[in-house]
């Protein structure tokens, strides 16, 4: 949440000794509407790498990978029981595969069904979390 | 095979050329540079790659960069080719990018000599 609201008049400057740089998100005002949000360069970097990834699709976009996921979620009490750890496929809300890493289990969904579509998960209790890099500085654009 | 790292990027990066094709239908793929980041737990694709190679959402995962908390993003499967030939499926998620990122999921299967002051890196199989 921001914590300080400025007006902005023509001569406003933010000041690099500003106490609440670096520490605060700063919203500036035009004309009593907020117009600009100066935060904190930790927070840009969350923010930028947020932005890393594509946005997640919306459910009801692709309704044949949410009935899977829905059976996923369903089935996941029981597949607790009997692989966790392991990942599975679901295809037509039904168990499809079950393989101890996600390229095996890619690899027999293919062989078995071809290009089918499919909800892919890790039998765990908690979803894992990825841990992936943020926003990297390119100089200039070059083929490699 | 031995390749040049990429003296675009600020360090210069460790590049190598892969295939990436649609995991059932290898006709339909793309030669991309592909950099390789230890520090990254799965691989990325480009955005672009879901339009085209027409790739379907196979599933979900929760990812965190840097300290952000973590959020769901769709998850990929795409068949990844080395240039040694070296082949197979994986899943991915989507990056804004032109080129691959190659997490720990696919370094960690090969053996990579990183000669950095020499910029250049050899993948030995």
């Amino acid at each position: 949440m921001p914590q300080v609201i400025r007006e902005a008049q023509s001569q406003y400057i933010v000041a690099p000794n500003d106490e609440a740089l670096g520490h605060e998100t700063i919203i500036v005002q035009r004309d009593g509407q907020p117009f600009v949000a100066v935060v904190p360069y930790t927070e840009y970097q969350q923010l930028m790498a947020l932005k890393m990834v594509a946005p997640p699709a919306s459910p009801s976009t692709d309704p044949i990978f949410e009935r899977n996921r829905i059976a996923f979620q369903k089935l996941l009490p029981d597949l607790l029981k009997t692989h966790r750890g392991k990942w599975v496929a679901i295809v037509n809300e039904k168990v499809a595969v079950i393989g101890d890493s996600s390229a095996l289990v890619i690899e027999e969904v293919i062989r078995k069904f071809g290009n089918v579509r499919v909800y892919v998960q890790e039998v765990l209790e908690t979803r894992r979390v990825y841990r992936i890099p943020g926003p990297r500085v390119v100089v200039r654009a070059k083929s490699v | 095979m031995k390749f040049k790292y990429n003296e675009s990027e600020n360090p210069p990066a460790p590049f190598f050329p892969v295939r990436v094709a649609h995991p059932a239908n290898r006709d339909q793929s793309l030669a991309l540079p592909a950099k390789l980041d230890t520090g990254s737990d799965i691989t990325c694709i480009p955005e672009a790659l879901i339009a085209q190679l027409v790739l379907d959402k196979w599933g979900e995962i929760e990812v965190m960069g840097f300290e952000a908390h973590p959020i769901s993003v769709p998850l990929y499967a795409v068949h990844l080719e080395l240039p040694s030939g070296k082949r197979g499926y994986l899943n991915a998620l989507a990056f804004s990018a032109d080129h691959v990122l190659l997490g720990r999921d696919v370094i960690n299967l090969l053996h990579i000599i990183l000669d950095g002051p020499n910029l250049t890196l050899e993948v030995l199989d």
